[in-house]
């Protein structure tokens, strides 16, 4: 790449030669995360930069991908002396000549490096259009040797794009890459499959106050209190009326799976958030600050890691007895989150924070908030995703597990239609395990985390980049 | 490698405390009532005061942690408020333990590779399709459903027991072993469980090194189910060489019912985690290179893809080790097995906290050491990772 021809050198250029340095920087800085190997860019950046030891650092990083650049090398020498006293101002006045026309140097790679660099250079352009969630787009590179153009015209984007505008192209490419997931999601038939359960499940926890407000009398069909003077002797089998039959109390047992649904959704999808929040914030930091943070926040997952989440939600159970699905669910998200969950998004977020993006992010003057905002967190997200849907399926058995021992408040859970048919299902006796009991419940609980388990599965194969067909 | 263990068992230490301080106090202070609370009904309340002295329950709870923890830095466990040495019950309680989670975990572990391996390899085929549902749903089964429909359906109901109702109140015991042959055996069950634990490992190990050496000698990956026949036959061949093949027998009558309940819970996750890594790897080009060089396919399979799809996986594992330490609560309890699952719960149910934070030292110590031995297992199999150097950020 010739940077005489790349006409975004060319502008960066001009603009510093113009004094709009920060533009100038913001120009390289989207550059470099293209093209992290490109010398001449890096070279120039040290112009638009007014910090010494930022300009070191850059020199640098530029003498590392080519050590035999004498300008670079002669510039880095000057900026080192002691007696170099940078100041934004006076550098921009005197020194206007030695700004570089960025002219090919003469000790150039060879061209067989070079295309290595290059190709190492590609896969950085891939994850970052799928990772910068509408935060930039890529700038407009001809790498081709194109017609040389004497004037460019410097975009004003405060002026070209209103707000309105700005959230409508945001609107478009976030709707793009949805449908792009979508796709990779639809490829695989037992995502479709764990999405057709949720929707199922769904349904069940709209039907039953429908159905309690319209077909159910509440006398006979209440989840808790219901019972059928017509059928006798309880628990029974499925009679007409009762399409599973009733439990030994006397109730419907199809109204109490019902009104299961709900309680486990909320414990679910409480679990998931909070999970996915507290993993988020956590590895989120200490991949960026690193150092001691990271390794504070790493042990202290270690340590959460030993927790034994269900005998804690049993213990916690056994004091607070009025615990709703809601407590659950945060309590459980809050255990998981801050470990298991924690030490998965924390190597990812290492992975992404060592990407030469986040160092152009960094040299471009993003300070941590902007940084973890706008960079990692959209590329954590995916992932956090995933989290949330292992998260259900814990959550939900956690929950089962400590209405099995009829601990929560929750009027009625699947693990409770288990727990009542082993004890007072008559479960040894002559007629044989109530069935009509147990296989529906059962069912409904390994169908239920069944479902969110294959949908993190296909949210996996969006997540992991490697797995597409586009890469 | 040494410095970086060296420092991982410090750091674990350090864990370790901060885990059992913590359950120390969140137990004591969350748990309504206490040791004697259970078994004062006919006490009124200055008996139930004299009864606390005596158990030193009246001190305030800083000072019953600083007691406990002088005592476990001098390693005593003390005695448990029911008045058994910890040390006793619990080595009564660890084989069984033993027997059903490390067997089941190495056989999950086994069955989950493989069908992994398998699946991932044939893609969308129907097989493999079927195969996948399957395990995951038992993975997502309600355990004790599944412990009862087990227990139901190869026993009719016998030895089943509910959670919640707690059996041994004070000694567990192998419920239902056969009184004829254990009648003139002075040695514990335990430890003849101890004694089929170590065989095994010692037979696995052996025929590990063994299946290694083999394959480096004739340059092709045998097929494993040679070796996995030679482990059984070795490890039973092994008993009846202990002579005590009668006695292990019988306890493998007992143990099955937990084992395979635990294995068919467990080895769903391996599986869905080796498949999307295998996934992965069968993307990357050295996978098209190698098939390209006409190796056949079984090659291509064990050496290339699955050795390097294998790490994820065992990553993975040390993540959840804790997960299958809490499932052990509740499979041995579902089964009556009498393990330290059923312990700690039952000592939990009675709150006899001293056997309660023991026993959850003990797992705590188990996990991390188990969490070290992987560490070494990782730098072993993949030779980019050097435990130890500093690592240079990539400039």
């Amino acid at each position: 790449m010739d940077p005489t021809l790349n006409p975004t050198l060319k502008q960066a250029t001009e603009l510093i030669q113009a004094g709009e340095r920060h533009q100038a920087s913001v120009l390289l800085a989207r550059f470099i995360k293209a093209y992290p190997l490109n010398e001449h860019a890096w070279h120039i950046l040290s112009y638009a930069i007014g910090d010494k030891d930022r300009q070191i650092y850059v020199l640098k990083r530029a003498l590392q991908i080519n050590p035999t650049n004498r300008h670079v090398k002669a510039r880095l020498e000057k900026i080192s002396s002691p007696a170099y006293k940078p100041t934004l101002k006076r550098e921009a006045e005197t020194h206007p000549g030695p700004i570089p026309q960025p002219v090919a140097p003469k000790a150039e790679l060879r061209p067989s490096m070079q295309g290595n660099l290059l190709k190492a250079a590609t896969p950085d352009l891939g994850s970052q259009s799928s990772v910068g969630a509408g935060a930039v787009s890529p700038p407009s590179i001809v790498p081709k040797p194109a017609p040389r153009i004497t004037t460019y015209e410097i975009p004003k984007p405060a002026k070209v794009y209103g707000p309105w505008q700005q959230i409508k192209t945001r609107a478009t490419i976030s709707w793009q890459r949805t449908k792009m997931n979508w796709g990779i999601f639809v490829q695989s038939p037992l995502a479709i499959i764990g999405l057709i359960l949720i929707a199922f499940f769904a349904l069940l926890a709209v039907a039953h106050p429908i159905l309690m407000n319209t077909v159910w009398p509440r006398g006979i069909y209440d989840p808790a209190t219901g019972f059928d003077m017509m059928v006798f002797p309880h628990p029974s089998p499925p009679v007409p009326g009762h399409i599973l039959g009733t439990d030994s109390l006397g109730r419907d047992v199809l109204s109490m799976i019902l009104a299961a649904t709900t309680p486990t959704f909320i414990v679910g999808i409480t679990a998931a958030l909070t999970t996915a929040i507290i993993g988020t914030i956590l590895s989120v930091t200490a991949a960026y600050f690193q150092g001691k943070v990271d390794t504070i926040i790493t042990n202290m997952a270690d340590v959460f890691l030993l927790f034994p989440a269900p005998i804690i939600m049993v213990i916690i159970g056994a004091r607070f007895r009025d615990l709703g699905p809601l407590q659950l669910g945060l309590f459980y998200g809050l255990v998981t989150g801050a470990g298991a969950t924690t030490i998965v998004m924390r190597a990812q977020a290492i992975q992404i924070a060592a990407k030469p993006f986040m160092e152009a992010a960094h040299i471009a003057g993003g300070g941590p908030w902007h940084i973890i905002t706008k960079h990692l967190i959209p590329s954590v997200m995916p992932l956090a995703a995933l989290q949330m849907m292992i998260a259900v399926t814990g959550a939900v058995v956690a929950d089962g597990f400590i209405s099995f021992f009829g601990i929560t408040r929750t009027v009625s859970n699947w693990g409770t239609i288990i727990y009542d048919a082993f004890i007072y299902g008559n479960i040894s006796g002559s007629y044989g395990p109530p069935w009509h009991m147990l296989i529906p419940a059962a069912a409904c609980f390994s169908l239920f985390a069944l479902g969110f388990y294959l949908v993190s599965r296909g949210l996996h194969r969006v997540a992991s980049p490697s797995l597409r067909e586009d890469y | 490698m040494t410095r970086y263990l060296i420092r991982q068992t410090l750091l674990s230490i350090i864990k370790l405390f901060v885990f059992i301080s913590f359950m120390f106090f969140f137990i004591q202070i969350m748990m309504p009532g206490d040791f004697i609370d259970q078994y004062s009904l006919f006490c009124n309340a200055e008996c139930r005061e004299n009864l606390r002295a005596q158990l030193g329950l009246d001190l305030p709870i800083w000072q019953r942690y600083l007691q406990w923890l002088r005592q476990i830095i001098t390693l005593d466990l003390g005695i448990s408020l029911h008045g058994e040495p910890i040390i006793q019950t619990l080595k009564l309680v660890i084989p069984a333990t033993l027997l059903v989670f490390v067997t089941g975990t190495i056989i999950a572990f086994l069955i989950g590779l493989w069908l992994g391996k398998r699946t991932a390899w044939q893609g969308s085929a129907l097989l493999s399709r079927t195969a996948t549902l399957g395990g995951l749903t038992l993975y997502t089964t309600f355990p004790p459903w599944l412990t009862w429909l087990l227990t139901y359906l190869f026993t009719k109901g016998a030895g089943f027991v509910v959670m919640g109702e707690v059996g041994g109140l004070v000694q567990l015991a192998f419920v239902g072993l056969d009184r004829h042959i254990w009648a003139d055996v002075e040695i514990d069950p335990s430890v003849i469980a101890f004694r089929m634990v170590l065989t095994l490992a010692v037979c696995a190990l052996f025929f590990y090194l063994v299946k290694n050496v083999v394959d480096e000698f004739t340059r092709r990956s045998s097929p494993g189910i040679i070796f996995l026949g030679l482990i059984l036959a070795g490890t039973v061949g092994s008993w009846y060489l202990l002579d005590m093949q009668m006695l292990a027998f019988d306890i493998m009558k007992l143990a099955w019912i937990p084992l395979a309940t635990y294995i068919l819970l467990t080895f769903g996750e391996t599986m869905m985690i080796m498949q999307s890594s295998m996934d992965e790897v069968m993307k990357s080009e050295y996978i098209t290179t190698a098939k390209a060089k006409g190796l056949p396919d079984s090659v291509v399979l064990e050496r290339h893809a699955a050795r390097n799809a294998l790490l994820p996986v065992i990553s993975r594992l040390v993540i959840s080790l804790p997960y299958l330490i809490t499932g052990v609560v509740i499979i041995e309890s579902s089964t009556d097995w009498p393990g330290m699952g059923t312990k700690m719960w039952n000592a939990l149910y009675w709150q006899d906290m001293p056997l309660v934070m023991n026993t959850l030292l003990i797992v705590g110590v188990l996990s991390l050491v188990a969490r070290l031995l992987l560490d070494v297992v990782t730098a072993y199999l993949d030779p980019r990772i050097r435990y130890g150097e500093r690592q240079t950020p990539s400039n």
